[in-house]
């Protein structure tokens, strides 16, 4: 039975809690923090310096940066209590996540040390599907742009949407499980590609597509850009619901705080969302009000175990 | 004033040890701020909530919420009494809070219905410099900061 049918079954929804933020409300209770644990491979390095980020979400993860060596990394925090990690970093010039570098670490992480693991890997080359194919990896996480305008001015690539289209059909065709993730908002505010992105997603079914929002970050240079209204969101958010019926839908960990976070969190339950990272104070009532039962994780979304 | 590796205790503070809240006493009740060790620890504070002035009180209960960039955390009153002011100004600039953690950053003021015998579970005096060692020492070893 899959995650969607298990969770329509039994009315579920899951609520995730990783350990990239230490997270604790009135509702989650208490967050392993260490259950799950993020590290950029790059430290804080990133060639691309997208306008959204520029390297903020690299701060706060484990740095592998200095030359250590990951396998060592991991299984200094498997002793500490870790479960799994999302290995992630900084991208060079075409959009590519250094892992393949690590390849080798990676399988022995995963064969020797048990750890459950994600990659973020951005876009990924023929060598990179096939290498994450022969690892037992709980899910390749890649950011889909639907709009070539918003891969120039904001990622600042020369590159068009058909590489998205390419890095899904490779992982799919080495069966790569996949955890695609859409961006409201990510060309300055406006929603542009997602569409698009939705379209392309839906070729290559995924184990769970995760929505995002942007969320301006302090010292970038959308810190000022206001993030696509609420009434923006909430029609993705059933448009993404019945164009995918069948694909567990999660809202990711990024979307703006305060009052609209608690509106967008509603939203995501009335749209029938399987699972909520980081959930707004309110939100897990909101869901059990709905007669669903709130399941926790502090984990990325959709982890297996 | 207490300084461990940069980070500043202000000697004249109270502190409330597991959730780094420092409160000052005054005239008008306790102003309740967060401390240096958890604002960095916390990262910038992207949204406040804070209930409305007039509630009571108790110690423990919770009175908002916090977020930021590497935190979500409840805001716990440190002690019993009835909230009487909120700072709006970072309410409407967390920023505030970050730039300016034991001055214009400062969270509420709870007029306390008996302090002396909330402090008692505070740190204060003589146990603060042994206190922020051994909590600049824990934040750095869980990762943190640094």
């Amino acid at each position: 039975m899959t995650l969607l049918q298990s969770a329509v079954a039994q009315r579920e929804i899951h609520f995730y809690a990783p350990g990239l933020k230490r997270f604790r409300t009135g509702e989650y209770g208490t967050q392993d923090h260490k259950a799950f644990v993020s590290i950029s491979i790059t430290g804080t390095a990133c060639a691309l310096k997208c306008d959204h980020c520029e390297m903020k979400v690299l701060q706060g993860m484990a740095s592998l940066a200095g030359g250590k060596n990951l396998y060592d990394l991991c299984a200094g925090l498997a002793e500490g209590g870790a479960r799994g990690v999302l290995l992630s970093g900084g991208c060079n010039s075409r959009g590519r996540v250094p892992i393949m570098a690590h390849i080798d670490d990676i399988r022995r992480v995963r064969s020797e040390l048990g750890l459950t693991i994600r990659v973020h890997p951005g876009l990924v080359d023929e060598d990179l599907a096939e290498a994450l194919g022969g690892i037992d990896i709980d899910g390749a996480m890649v950011d889909i742009i639907g709009s070539n305008d918003t891969i120039r001015d904001v990622y600042h690539m020369d590159l068009d949407t058909t590489e998205y289209q390419s890095t899904l059909e490779r992982l799919h065709r080495y069966h790569v499980p996949t955890v695609p993730h859409i961006v409201l908002g990510l060309h300055y505010g406006r929603i542009l590609g997602e569409e698009h992105a939705l379209e392309m997603i839906a070729q290559y079914p995924p184990k769970l597509l995760v929505l995002i929002i942007l969320m301006p970050l302090y010292g970038t240079a959308m810190a000022q850009t206001k993030p696509p209204s609420t009434e923006e969101i909430g029609d993705f958010f059933q448009l993404a619901r019945a164009r995918m019926p069948d694909t567990p839908i999660a809202l990711g960990c990024a979307r703006p705080a305060g009052l609209s976070k608690q509106t967008i969190d509603k939203m995501a339950i009335d749209a029938g969302f399987n699972g909520i990272a980081y959930p707004a104070e309110g939100a897990v009532a909101y869901a059990e009000e709905r007669g669903l039962t709130p399941q926790f994780h502090d984990a990325c979304c959709g982890v297996n175990w | 004033m207490t300084v461990v590796e940069n980070y500043n205790f202000p000697d004249d503070l109270y502190y409330h040890a597991e959730e780094h809240l420092w409160l000052r006493q005054g005239d008008e009740g306790v102003t309740v701020g967060v401390d240096a060790l958890a604002q960095d620890a916390l990262g910038t504070i992207v949204h406040l909530a804070i209930h409305q002035p007039g509630q009571t009180v108790s110690r423990g209960d919770q009175i908002g919420s916090l977020e930021a960039e590497k935190m979500v955390s409840p805001l716990i009153a440190p002690v019993s009494g009835t909230l009487v002011s909120v700072n709006d100004a970072a309410m409407e600039t967390p920023q505030l809070v970050s730039d300016h953690p034991y001055g214009a950053g400062w969270l509420v003021v709870i007029e306390p219905t008996a302090f002396s015998e909330d402090a008692s579970s505070l740190i204060h005096g003589d146990s603060l410099e042994e206190w922020a060692q051994a909590e600049v020492r824990r934040y750095s070893d869980q990762g943190w900061v640094g």
